[in-house]
Order: structure tokens, then C-alpha cells, then sequence
């Protein structure tokens, strides 16, 4: 098992390259890969593997119609109409006839208005104009 | 060899030479337009390539990302950080690219122009990358092969500094290990 100085050293020693340590942990990093074997190894791997991806970066700038492909797509989006600029002849139209609609039943439920027969002060009363007169008999229904 | 550093300003009169590019692009003006992708392509595509490690997808993302940047200019607040934001959308494209090709199997980008002992190198670069995590990945990228800042990955990749000091850590060992491995099957 890895003593606690090796433990140590694996933390800090992605950091020992760039000088992104404190000094003592510097001189520990040090002072412990020159005791240490396997440790040293292991920085020197860590270099080794970086050193080889910074060898391989990309040195591509992009094909020479990079620009013109840029603004053509650019023109492209601009003149496209925009969601309102497709869709308002719709949403006008839409508007219109609804309130024309709304004038339609307007006009429509705009009957003459009907007598009002619950009048306060007034009742329905039979009328007694069939009724033939005999003697003895109450002509007036309604006072009964 | 690559520029030092993406993010940081350039000398007062080409910023301000910049500031004037963004404000007659925000009018429509296509040469404004055509001299911010002219100053900013090339980095960008360096980013993305060395990302994706693919060429056309670099140039593709690179592109949507220029498209990306003008169309949703209204949302820079300060125009001296234009390329900070231009950047950031690159490197959020790229997430979303790699992200979503995960599942397939690792492809060698045949199109790169390399021969001799490189091309075995190289291809061992690419099975390295392919099998770390996007996040570790692009870290790494950024941080190795661009010479970002901490601060400057931080930003690009919308997380605090001390996330991508831990993120770098774990990349450089995972990084590490999987070469001891590779190099070790190898011999």
C-alpha cells in the first residue's frame, strides 16, 4: 500500500507542472519524487502524456468559404419571415370574423322588448265575458 | 503555434475597433459581420478541432456558433465581452456534440493530414480522449492544449474555478492512467 507521503504527492502532483503550488508543497513534491521511484514514475508518465497531447493539437482553421458559408446562412435567417410575419394574415382574419360574430348575435338578441306582466300593484284576472247571466249567480268570478 | 490566450483583450484599438464592428452588425451590416468571423475564426475552429478532434464538426460547430453569437446579440450586455461569449457558445455546442456522440464508437479523424510515426500517436490521442467524459475532456483541451487560464475555463464552461481545478486533477490522472495502459498493451 502507498505510504501517506505518496498519497500526497498523487494529489498535487497534477499541479506540480504548471506552478500552481504553494512553496512547501513544492519542495515536498521535490523533495519527495527524488526518494520515491514509483512516484517519480508517475510524474514523469503525467509529463510524457501531456506533452504528447499538446504535440497533437488540431492546427486546422477551417476551409477557405468559412466566411461566405457564415453569411450566406446569416441572410438566409435573416430574410426568413418571422412566426408573427407568417402567421398574421391568419391571426387577422381570425380577428375580423370574430368580431363580426360578435356584431351578428349582438344584432340578434336584440328583439323587441316584451310586456312586463308581474307588474307590481296588478294579478291575472279571469275573464268573464262567456260566462252568460243567470239570477243568483255570481257574475264577478274573480271577487270570490 | 496557437495564441496564448483566447479571452483576454487585445491591444485598446483593436477592442475598440471590435466595439464598432458589434454596433454596425446589431444595424445589419454585413462587412462588420464578415470582420468579427474573419478575427475570431481561425481560435474558434482551434477550439472546437481540438475538442471534437474532427475537423468538419469543428468547422461545423464553428459556424453555428458564429450564427448562435449574431443572432442573439441582444443578450450581450457588455460588448467588450464578445469573445467570451462567443467562446462560451463554442464550447457549450461542443458539450452538446460530444454528449450526444457518446454512444457511438470512437472514430479516427482520417481527414487530419499525418503520417510516419505521428499517425500511431495520434490515433492514440483520440482513443485517450474518446474515453473520457466530455467535461474532463474539454477541461483538459482547454486547459492543456489552448493554454486557458483557470479562470478563463471556468468562464467558458460556466463553473466556479474550484470545479475545474478538481476537474483538471481527475483528467490529468485519468488521462495518465489510460496512457500507462495503452502504452503498457502496446509493448
Amino acid at each position: 500500500m502507498k505510504s501517506p507521503s505518496c498519497l500526497l504527492f498523487n494529489k498535487l502532483h497534477t499541479r506540480f507542472s504548471e506552478d500552481q503550488l504553494r512553496p512547501w508543497e513544492k519542495a515536498f513534491c521535490e523533495r519527495h519524487s527524488q526518494k520515491c521511484m514509483d512516484c517519480r514514475e508517475l510524474g514523469d508518465t503525467l509529463d510524457l502524456a501531456l506533452n504528447l497531447l499538446k504535440d497533437h493539437a488540431y492546427e486546422f482553421e477551417g476551409s477557405d468559404d468559412f466566411e461566405e458559408n457564415v453569411i450566406r446562412q446569416w441572410r438566409v435567417e435573416k430574410d426568413k419571415p418571422t412566426v408573427w410575419a407568417y402567421w398574421s394574415p391568419s391571426l387577422i382574419g381570425a380577428a375580423v370574423a370574430a368580431i363580426a360574430l360578435l356584431a351578428i348575435l349582438q344584432v340578434l338578441a336584440a328583439t323587441p322588448q316584451t310586456p312586463n306582466y308581474n307588474a307590481k300593484g296588478q294579478e291575472a284576472r279571469r275573464s268573464t265575458s262567456h260566462i252568460p247571466d243567470f239570477p243568483g249567480f255570481p257574475t264577478d268570478l274573480n271577487t270570490r | 503555434m496557437v495564441e496564448a490566450r483566447v479571452l483576454s483583450q487585445s491591444s485598446p484599438e483593436t477592442a475598440a475597433e471590435e466595439l464598432r464592428w458589434l454596433s454596425r452588425c446589431r444595424e445589419g451590416d454585413e462587412s462588420a459581420l464578415a470582420a468579427l468571423i474573419s478575427r475570431h475564426r481561425r481560435r474558434l475552429v482551434y477550439v472546437a478541432a481540438n475538442v471534437l478532434r474532427d475537423r468538419h464538426e469543428a468547422e461545423d460547430v464553428a459556424q453555428e456558433a458564429f450564427l448562435k453569437a449574431f443572432r442573439e446579440l441582444h443578450k450581450l450586455r457588455d460588448d467588450r465581452a464578445f469573445a467570451s461569449f462567443l467562446y462560451r457558445i463554442c464550447v457549450r455546442l461542443c458539450l452538446d456534440r460530444l454528449r450526444s456522440r457518446r454512444a457511438e464508437p470512437a472514430e479516427f479523424d482520417r481527414v487530419q493530414p499525418c503520417d510516419g510515426p505521428h499517425v500511431e500517436s495520434r490515433v492514440l490521442i483520440e482513443k485517450l480522449l474518446d474515453t473520457m467524459t466530455p467535461d474532463l475532456r474539454t477541461t483538459l483541451v482547454l486547459r492543456e492544449m489552448e493554454q486557458l487560464s483557470y479562470e478563463e475555463v471556468a468562464e467558458l464552461m460556466r463553473v466556479p474555478v474550484g470545479t475545474v481545478r478538481s476537474r483538471l486533477h481527475t483528467a490529468r490522472d485519468r488521462f495518465r492512467k489510460l496512457y500507462l495502459d495503452a502504452t503498457s498493451e502496446a509493448r
